[in-house]
């Protein structure tokens, strides 16, 4: 069952790379140099890996992100909303201090806090008034994605910056970078503490273990003396800081302020990373990486042969698509017997 | 001259899969036109398996079918109905958000140029109706009684060329009133030519409204004669009724009272649930709430765990108010719940068998520290409570959906049951087992009076005789009479008082 | 001025009307299609580039329709037959479908940004009055022809739920295994549901850019969550469902008004549809739970 699982994955993955290729040879006028660029690009120099790298955190976040909603049965779709709002105000609170070490807590704690109200309150709708939380969180994160954008435009905009952003954070604020002259940053490694700290949590804490009775069976939980409402606002809540913290972990790491459209899409393809590592943290680094690999790719792609980079969103929906899908049914008696 | 049976079972038998549970062993049944046939027989003899087969829901593992002498094979129940043969479930199909004439039309829909055409449904629909003595309105049916809801399928059954209606259970939920209109319909029936057969516990109605009776046991027939010339003994013998044979306990008289329940009232909007309910438990005693179908007997036991909140009154226990207390509190206090429905709400089937035994006690220290488990002293409480319970496994940290429904029972029992609880509240326990379970849990129980005490909620009058010492008897909300075990009662006793008016 | 208002509501809502009942279809059976947003905006580039390229706006039309129906069959067929969940996926035509048209616009129009159509024929228009009037009359003017179409579409909506078919999506959706047991062939129905909203979607989408003669990446700009909320608010009731796309049509007017006439901050202005929405799917809310305790 689970090797089943996994081959589904792979499928999955290989119709990704197949769909690419064959897009790629459909839209360039050299194609077997744009697939070198699109497939190996992002391996045939440190700048290039390292960039790959550090675009995979956004997704290791917001991936967690979905992974910790969906541990405890919830579907947090505000992604998007809580990563680049959260990071926005995160950035905005820092700038008013100096001192380095206050101006990176204040980012972290304040994005991370915006992120679970951005949460919190469709999972509240959701709890109090069974209102669904696929509809609630989009609105929710939309809603806040245009409050974000205004608040880049208008009143935080740095007046000498060419597009809407907000002015550049100290230098000292900012993360360390790992891997020069790539933008690789200690984030990474942050990110994959946190999965694996989610990892542990899940499987040897009492909260875990309500999380994963919650997401098994909600009426058996509530049954057995589950504050089965209170497991999912947490749920939610967790989510959507973590989701905050990955915009300003990107802030913090690669841009140094935050710049409008700064998040493209990575909340929704945290999703993606979460589901096609099966919804386990310790593995969504590596879908993370899968994924930011089919961005970095059509990047390079399009900065050396100027093919499309949207190519890689294409894909990414392909993957989303099959992602859920099982591959190989097992053929079961299905009878239409009832077990007593 | 002999006549063609309208209807015949040769032989058949069937498995169920995954569970290999043996529901049919050797079938045969012969069910002549114009006739009203009872089949009759204990929980679990396969009487509803049977029927379901021949209305085409079911696929035989083997034996014959044969209507009008000519073998068929039904591989659906549109197959089934094209040869006139019709099943009223117990558990009826109906779309309850849908209106009456929606119902009894789905799927054969008459038309008025593209449109459902209403006028014609309620024209085709009116002599049925009338019969039967049903009002044509456009009520959604999850507005109107059993009694009614059971005449729309009847009627459903009728209108489209039913020769032979198969009704299971048809008088569980009908007071006797609606049961002699029933059988005075099924006898016309009878006479324009249908072959009617119907399901029931109950002998003495069998007997008295049925041409011909067939008794199943343990998924064989055993027995089939003209009801003339049987008597009601002789069947209830063939039948089995299989009571245990243990030393009743009477319990103390001075035995300290655990629940007290007073006035308690539940209203769902308009519904009456629970009326005033009042009265008290006694360590020691195991008293069964009994109703012929959701009477409030399991809703009770829902307010008493935290589940409902009553409208008004009080439930004491342990001289604690716990009226308003969450779940957990009230579990904590050492009230256990075994829930109706077991695969969706006693278990949580996408779960290890570890997981789901040590729900209630993964707060307690010392199986938790400092907001972590300690997965090794869980195993090890849950292997001790396997083992005491005879739940047989090897792995604690298997799927718990592996196990078979009988385990899977001792499981939940084990899981309640092994903290010692003062009070248990289960619902239809050995619903759908078999006798071995039925004894073990009565065996249970057993042992439990000597520290606490039970409330028993179920539909199934042999279960209640058989595990309790008292019987309350439901009836819409109301606590209607409080039989004693001291007189010893025959199942179909007990549903006869349940129907009975006033 | 109430009046200009109204007129340009009842524009703006048809579009996400459309889509809404088109996606009430598939709620109806109980398997909501999110991949709405994502077939509206194929929709649009499809139905114009087609239109350009065959110098008619009838077949840009159709091409809308079929590509929408193979995008919510798709959608449907991983659901049934790969056990997909449903609302992942429709998730994923969203996201496949946003990159999709940047890449057909980049390879076959060699622009990522707004492209304008020159060529496509003028939509045939239905003036009833002169078009400078102020008054009632001017609510019943000026309606394109696929604005026709639609109006047409919410009638055959409601005719649609008279059917019999209407009534086995409804059994479908409310208890599916006792629809099974009568008989009904869940399969057909769901698929057909599917292929309904294809339809409309794609309708939608044409009526969003067929008029104006252009695409833009994101020109759907969420309405096909507009009209998911009001499939889900409005329930089995065709004419419900018209009537909240109605009220939300009338935000996003506003939205437009507020860009257009005031000192709102743009963004602020793109976001109160949602904030609408939100809103009345709040009250919507409230009321029924309401009255259930009630």
């Amino acid at each position: 069952m689970r090797s089943l699982r996994i081959l589904s994955s792979i499928v999955t993955v290989a119709v990704a790379f197949g769909a690419s290729a064959a897009i790629l040879c459909l839209v360039s006028p050299e194609p077997r140099e744009t697939l070198w660029w699109f497939f190996v690009g992002p391996f045939s120099n440190v700048y290039f890996f390292g960039n790959m790298l550090a675009s995979s955190v956004p997704l290791i976040f917001t991936g967690l992100a979905a992974c910790v909603a969906f541990s405890a049965g919830a579907f947090n779709l505000g992604l998007e909303g809580q990563y680049y709002f959260g990071a926005i105000v995160g950035t905005i609170a820092a700038l008013n201090f100096s001192n380095a070490t206050v101006s990176r807590f204040v980012a972290l704690v304040v994005s991370a806090s915006a992120g679970a109200l951005l949460s919190f309150v469709p999972a509240l709708l959701k709890v109090k008034f069974s209102f669904n939380e696929l509809i609630g969180t989009y609105m929710v994160g939309q809603i806040f994605v245009y409050v974000g954008d205004y608040l880049l435009n208008g009143p935080f905009r740095d007046p000498s910056a060419a597009f809407s952003a907000t002015r550049y954070l100290n230098e000292n604020v900012r993360l360390t970078r790992i891997l020069p002259p790539s933008s690789l940053h200690v984030g990474y490694l942050i990110g994959i503490m946190l999965c694996f700290l989610f990892y542990f949590l899940y499987r040897y804490s009492t909260l875990g273990y309500e999380f994963r009775t919650v997401r098994g069976n909600p009426r058996f939980a509530k049954i057995h003396g589950i504050n089965v409402d209170k497991i999912l606002l947490i749920a939610m809540s967790l989510s959507g800081a973590l989701a905050a913290l990955g915009g300003m972990i990107d802030v913090l790491g690669v841009h140094g302020r935050a710049v409008k459209g700064f998040s493209h899409g990575s909340g929704f393809i945290g999703i993606a990373a979460s589901l096609l590592a099966s919804n386990d943290p310790s593995l969504i680094f590596l879908s993370a990486l899968f994924l930011a690999y089919l961005d970095s790719g059509a990047e390079i792609a399009s900065l050396m042969v100027q093919t499309p980079p949207e190519i890689a969103r294409f894909v990414q929906g392909i993957v989303l698509c099959m992602v859920t899908a099982q591959f190989f049914l097992e053929r079961r008696e299905l009878d239409a017997d009832s077990t007593a | 001259m002999t006549r063609q049976p309208l209807l015949q079972v040769l032989n058949v038998h069937k498995t169920f899969h995954p569970s290999g549970v043996r529901a049919l062993r050797s079938v045969n049944l012969s069910l002549n036109a114009g006739t009203v046939h009872a089949l009759l027989g204990a929980n679990g003899a396969g009487k509803t398996t049977l029927v379901r087969i021949l209305a085409g829901e079911l696929q035989p593992d083997g034996g014959q079918i044969l209507v009008d002498g000519i073998p068929v094979t039904f591989r659906n129940p549109r197959d089934a109905r094209s040869y006139g043969i019709a099943l009223v479930h117990q558990n009826l199909a109906l779309v309850d958000e849908l209106t009456v004439l929606e119902n009894v039309f789905l799927g054969r829909e008459p038309l008025s140029l593209f449109f459902v055409s209403k006028r014609k449904a309620r024209q085709k629909i009116k002599d049925v109706f009338e019969r039967l003595s049903l009002k044509v309105t456009d009520e959604r049916v999850e507005n109107l009684s059993m009694a009614e809801k059971q005449k729309i399928e009847i009627a459903r059954a009728l209108l489209f060329g039913a020769r032979v209606l198969l009704l299971d259970e048809p008088t569980a939920y009908l007071n006797e009133e609606e049961e002699e209109k029933l059988f005075e319909l099924l006898r016309s029936l009878k006479n324009s030519g249908c072959a009617v057969l119907f399901i029931t516990h109950d002998v003495d109605k069998a007997l008295n409204f049925s041409d011909r009776v067939t008794v199943m046991r343990e998924g064989q027939t055993v027995l089939s004669e003209e009801s003339c010339r049987l008597t009601v003994q002789q069947v209830v013998e063939t039948m089995g009724f299989q009571g245990r044979k243990r030393t009743f306990q009477v319990p103390t008289v001075g035995g300290e009272t655990l629940l007290e329940v007073s006035n308690l009232t539940l209203n769902l909007g308009k519904k009456i649930v629970l009326d005033r309910i009042s009265f008290t438990l006694r360590r020691g005693e195991v008293i069964g709430l009994f109703g012929l179908g959701n009477d409030g007997q399991y809703d009770l036991l829902e307010t008493i765990v935290g589940l409902k909140k009553p409208s008004s009154g009080r439930i004491v226990f342990k001289n604690q108010e716990i009226t308003h207390l969450s779940i957990y509190e009230r579990r904590r206090l050492g009230i256990a719940y075994v829930p109706e429905d077991r695969a969706k709400e006693a278990l949580n089937l996408n779960g290890s068998v570890l997981e789901n035994a040590v729900v209630n006690v993964y707060r307690k220290a010392p199986y938790a520290r400092l907001g972590f488990l300690r997965w090794s002293l869980l195993e090890q409480y849950t292997f001790d409570m396997l083992k005491e319970f005879e739940v047989k496994l090897v792995s604690v940290r298997q799927p718990v959906r592996i196990l078979s429904g009988g385990n899977l029972q001792r499981l939940v029992l084990a899981r309640e049951l092994f903290q010692k609880p003062e009070l248990l509240l289960a619902c239809k326990p050995t619903s759908g087992l078999d006798i071995q379970i039925q004894n073990y849990v009565a065996e249970k129980l057993d042992l439990m009076r000597s520290y606490g005490c039970a409330l028993i909620a179920s539909n199934d009058a042999e279960e209640m005789l058989n595990l309790c010492d008292r019987v309350f008897i439901f009836s819409k909300g109301r606590l209607r009479r409080v039989l004693d075990r001291e007189k010893l009662f025959r199942p179909e006793e007990l549903i006869s008082l349940a129907g009975d008016k006033g | 001025m109430l009046i200009q208002l109204l007129r340009t509501s009842i524009s703006s809502a048809l579009p996400i009307s459309t889509a809404a009942l088109g996606a009430s279809f598939t709620h109806m059976i109980g398997k909501l299609n999110i991949a709405v947003e994502g077939t509206m905006l194929l929709a649009c580039f499809v139905s114009v580039y087609v239109a350009d390229r065959l110098n008619s706006w009838f077949l840009g039309l159709l091409a809308a329709l079929i590509s929408s129906c193979i995008l919510s069959l798709s959608v449907w067929s991983l659901h049934r037959y790969f056990r997909a969940n449903i609302f992942v996926v429709g998730l994923g035509m969203n996201v496949l479908v946003s990159g999709l048209v940047v890449l057909l616009s980049s390879t076959l129009l060699g622009s990522k940004g707004t492209i304008f159509f020159e060529k496509i024929p003028q939509l045939p228009v239905l003036r009833l009055s002169s078009s400078r009037s102020d008054g009632i009359d001017a609510l019943l003017s000026e309606y394109n022809a696929l604005e026709l179409i639609a109006i047409l579409a919410v009638l055959f909506s409601w005719f649609v739920m008279k059917t019999p078919f209407g009534l086995r999506m409804k059994a479908v959706g409310k208890n599916e295994s006792v629809a099974k047991q009568l008989g009904l062939n869940v399969d057909t129905i769901a698929a057909s549901s599917f292929i309904l909203c294809g339809l409309y979607c794609g309708l939608a989408g044409s009526l969003l850019a067929l008029p104006l003669g252009l695409f833009v990446s994101g020109m759907t700009n969420n309405r096909g969550w507009l009209a998911l909320v009001a499939a889900v608010l409005g329930g089995d009731s065709p004419l419900g469902v018209f009537g909240v796309s109605l009220i939300l049509g009338f935000a996003v007017a506003l939205s437009h008004r507020l860009q257009l006439q005031t000192n709102v901050p743009s963004e602020i202005a793109f976001s109160v549809p949602m904030i609408l929405t939100l809103f009345v799917a709040l009250i919507y809310n409230a009321l029924t739970k309401s009255r259930k305790r009630g």
